[in-house]
C-alpha cells in the first residue's frame, strides 16, 4: 500500500457525447447499451454486464457489480470521451 | 498554480476552474460486493474499517455515519442482522488507485 499514488491523476472537463460513448463501448464488445433520456441526464443501462451509467451534464457515475475488467474497461473509455488537464 | 495577470498563485482546483471558465466533470465509480457475515451490518463495517486502518496506516480513514471513508472513497455495508451483506465501495475518479485498492482488499476478504 506504500506505493499508493496520493496525488490525482488528472482532472476531466466537458461534456460527455453519449453517441461517442455507445460507439467506443459497442466496438470493445458491449453491444447491449439501453439509453434513457430523463430529467437530469441520461442512463445507460447495460443488462449483461448489470452495469447502470448515469450521465449529467457535469457528472458521470458508474455503477456496478465488483467485476475489476469491466469496469476498468469503461472507465479507459469514459476518460477517452472527456477532456482532461 | 495558476498564472494571472503577470503574478502567480496557489489555487484549489475547483476555484481555478471557476475562475478559467471550465465545466468540470465529475466521476465517480461505485461497485457492490457480497459478503457472508452474519450479525447486524454495523458489526460487519467495523470489521471493514480495522481491516483497512491496518492496512492504509498512513492515510486518515474514517468512519462517520456507519460509512468508511477514506479521501473521496467510501466503503457502506447495508443488510440485516441474518442476510447476506451488501458493501458498497464508491470514489471520484481522482482516486482510482486507492478505490480499486480498497475494492480488491474487500474483495479478498469476503472470499
Amino acid at each position: 500500500e506504500e506505493a499508493l499514488n496520493k496525488k490525482p491523476t488528472n482532472y476531466t472537463w466537458g461534456v460527455l457525447d453519449i453517441d461517442e460513448f455507445i460507439q467506443k463501448i459497442t466496438q470493445e464488445g458491449i453491444t447491449d447499451a439501453k439509453v434513457e433520456q430523463v430529467a437530469s441526464g441520461y442512463i445507460i443501462h447495460l443488462p449483461n454486464e448489470d452495469t447502470l451509467i448515469q450521465v449529467e451534464d457535469s457528472s458521470t457515475h458508474i455503477f456496478c457489480e465488483g467485476d475489476m475488467l469491466l469496469r476498468q474497461k469503461l472507465r479507459t473509455i469514459l476518460l477517452q470521451c472527456l477532456n482532461k488537464f | 498554480l495558476v498564472m494571472k495577470d503577470s503574478s502567480t498563485c496557489l489555487m484549489d482546483v475547483d476555484e481555478a476552474c471557476r475562475e478559467a471558465g471550465i465545466n468540470r466533470h465529475f466521476v465517480r465509480f461505485t461497485s457492490t460486493l457480497r459478503m457472508e457475515d452474519p450479525g447486524p451490518s454495523s458489526k460487519t463495517a467495523e470489521k471493514l474499517l480495522q481491516l483497512i486502518k491496518a492496512r492504509l496506516k498512513d492515510w486518515h480513514v474514517q468512519l462517520t455515519d456507519g460509512s468508511i471513508s477514506v479521501e473521496s472513497v467510501l466503503v457502506k455495508v447495508e443488510g440485516n442482522e441474518d442476510e447476506q451483506k451488501s458493501v458498497y465501495v464508491s470514489w471520484d475518479n481522482q482516486d482510482e488507485e486507492l478505490g480499486s485498492y480498497i475494492l480488491g482488499l474487500l474483495q479478498t476478504m469476503g472470499q
